[in-house]
């Protein structure tokens, strides 16, 4: 049990850097846009990478940030009904719902999107919508750990809400 | 599958997303989950590419990057103190007058709606600085609540805006069209409300008192410097954005680039950035954006699902059937989307349900621009219904006891100003050059 605690504790860990390392990001996408509106018409030089970059930049925010969110419980949830159930309540929908329904979508996702990195990384693919044709597979690769990291993520959640639904402990 | 219906399938699933969110799961899972299992026993292992192909689409769309900008630029203006400054130059110059500071409300809360493009920032700005200055005046709660959040809930309307962000790509529309479109019903808006409160505080004056003499007594000329220092800098900042936009200088992707620096510029000028400041936007940024558009792609495979199993012929013949002809059909989705907006929160409804019903506008014979706009102004009112309001919710987020505001007061509060929307969506409906006009002006390139 202490190995496992010690395993949630790390991914817990992990979950909470994600949150740091797409802050950055943020930082780096406002400069860049903005360098590029700056490129274009004070020196009319228009970079050729800004269209691809920010895009790969933008979805690596989203895809780094999935593990946080869910740590933190923030995704949107009508809780109308929920909020008025009682914690044990609460918890026994948890459980049953991410059983249901978010294990098999994030595992899914994370095979399709691991399916197509392999390819990406295989042959070499490149982004075509500019003339800058970086190789994407390790945008791709970010987009995968970020779904490897939400499971991961999921699995220690779940288990922290089974352990106090069995304990019968009350806190929500 | 043989035997079912598939499109029995699709109405079956839209019902259990229903039920799924009602019951306070995570939206985006409930979505992602069922349109696995239904894509999978329908479809086949096939569906797999096309919920690859729909989210990649997501993921490389230029457009969907304002969403992280504009959001970083909101977190700025809240934390850069320009709404107290605002407000400290719209009270003295209109707290003389009855209502007046319900007045300055509303009117701080339309130009903060033109610098930030989430409702939380501008409710949570809003309620704290004007709700202590309100009650401590003999205000009624009442006013005073339904001020805040009819005022903070412009920020959804007014560009820049979220909600058009997200809108123009679920519908293919140009988000700096639809930005311009916005103006005359946001700016609609805001006057019906200002009247509102300036008959009712003449009507009963106990309800909305003038702020006393003495403390109207500061010379004219402090006055006036006041009121400029408070409203040119957000001005500024909004002229920025959106003249980049309307004249075709920049693509909304880059104008709200620009509008992030110059709202951390602002932050910079009135002293308070700082690398704390700094922090606390990017990672809210980070959190508000992963949250929503990882709904967006929750709502690419289920949408995807629904409309290969025909779902949307279905939802189109059904539409083309409604009574009293386009209008009926129009009447219907307007019931539709104010139902689903007392339920649901607003982004599943603009991922969930553009996709399915803009295609209709032009089939219905409406213009596509006029038709989404009363989408969106029509969702102006699902942030103050019940049960699922967010301006109520964060008001009472952050009320303190000493207020002793109760949700029934917030609720009271806010049934004028739901109605004044829908005497907005009328006018709008018999003036469509109210959301025409002014997109028509804009520069093209």
């Amino acid at each position: 049990m202490r190995v496992l605690k010690k395993i949630c504790d790390g991914i817990g860990k992990v979950s909470e850097w994600s949150g740091w390392i797409a802050k950055f990001l943020v930082i780096v996408l406002i400069v860049s846009i903005a360098y590029d509106v700056g490129a274009r018409y004070l020196f009319n030089a228009p970079t050729i990478w800004s269209y691809t970059f920010s895009y790969m930049l933008g979805t690596a925010i989203i895809a780094i940030g999935l593990p946080y969110v869910y740590y933190h419980n923030a995704n949107v949830r009508v809780d109308v009904i929920y909020s008025k159930l009682r914690p044990r309540g609460r918890l026994i929908l948890d459980v049953v719902l991410t059983a249901l329904l978010f294990f098999p979508m994030v595992f899914l996702l994370v095979k399709v999107f691991g399916e197509d990195l392999w390819q990406a990384y295989l042959c070499g693919e490149v982004a075509t919508d500019s003339i800058w044709y970086p190789i994407l597979w390790p945008f791709k690769l970010v987009i995968t750990l970020g779904l490897v990291f939400l499971f991961l993520q999921g699995i220690v959640t779940f288990i922290a809400d089974l352990q106090r639904l069995f304990k019968g402990g009350n806190e929500p | 599958m043989t035997g079912v219906d598939p499109e029995l399938v699709a109405f079956l699933m839209f019902g259990a997303a229903i039920v799924g969110i009602l019951l306070g799961y995570p939206l985006v899972f409930i979505l992602g989950g069922i349109a696995m299992f239904v894509g999978l026993v329908t479809l086949g292992p096939g569906v797999f590419t096309m919920f690859r192909l729909r989210i990649w689409g997501m993921m490389t769309n230029y457009t969907f990057l304002a969403v992280p900008l504009f959001v970083f630029m909101g977190l700025m203006v809240e934390k850069s103190g320009a709404a107290e400054r605002l407000y400290g130059g719209l009270h003295l110059a209109f707290g003389g007058f009855r209502g007046g500071l319900a007045i300055s409300t509303v009117l701080m809360g339309t130009i903060l709606a033109a610098c930030v493009g989430v409702i939380a920032a501008s409710v949570i700005m809003i309620g704290l600085i004007a709700v202590p200055s309100m009650l401590q005046r003999g205000y009624s709660k009442e006013l005073t609540c339904g001020s805040v959040c009819a005022g903070g809930t412009l920020g959804i309307l007014i560009p820049p805006s979220l909600m058009l962000v997200i809108y123009g790509p679920m519908a293919n529309l140009s988000v700096g069209k639809l930005f311009m479109g916005a103006f005359g019903p946001g700016l609609l808006l805001s006057a019906l409300y200002m009247t509102y409160i300036a008959i009712r505080a003449w009507l009963k004056p106990h309800q909305a008192p003038p702020i006393s003499v003495e403390e109207r007594a500061v010379p004219r000329l402090k006055k006036l410097r006041l009121l400029l220092t408070g409203t040119i800098p957000p001005l500024f900042l909004m002229l920025s954005v959106l003249g980049a936009i309307f004249f075709g200088i920049a693509a909304p992707t880059e104008a709200a680039a620009i509008g992030a620096l110059a709202a951390t510029l602002l932050a910079l000028a009135y002293r308070q950035f700082n690398w704390e400041t700094l922090s606390y936007a990017t990672l809210q940024t980070v959190r508000i954006t992963s949250m929503a558009l990882f709904i967006g792609w929750g709502a690419q495979m289920f949408v995807g699902v629904f409309l290969r199993l025909g779902g949307g012929d279905a939802i189109t013949s059904l539409m083309l059937a409604a009574p009293f002809g386009s209008w009926g059909a129009f009447a219907l989705i307007m019931l539709i989307i104010f139902i689903l907006g007392m339920l649901i929160d607003w982004i599943g409804i603009v991922f969930i349900m553009v996709p399915l019903v803009a295609p209709l506008a032009p089939a219905l014979g409406f213009d596509e621009l006029w038709f989404g706009m009363m989408i969106v102004v029509n969702l102006q009112m699902s942030f103050m219904t019940p049960p699922m309001a967010y301006a109520i919710f964060y008001l009472k987020g952050i009320a303190k006891p000493e207020w002793q505001i109760t949700t029934g007061h917030i609720i009271r509060g806010v049934i004028p100003f739901v109605v004044l929307i829908m005497v907005g969506l009328g006018l709008c409906i018999a003036f469509p050059q109210i959301i025409l006009w002014l997109p028509h002006q804009m520069i093209k390139f």
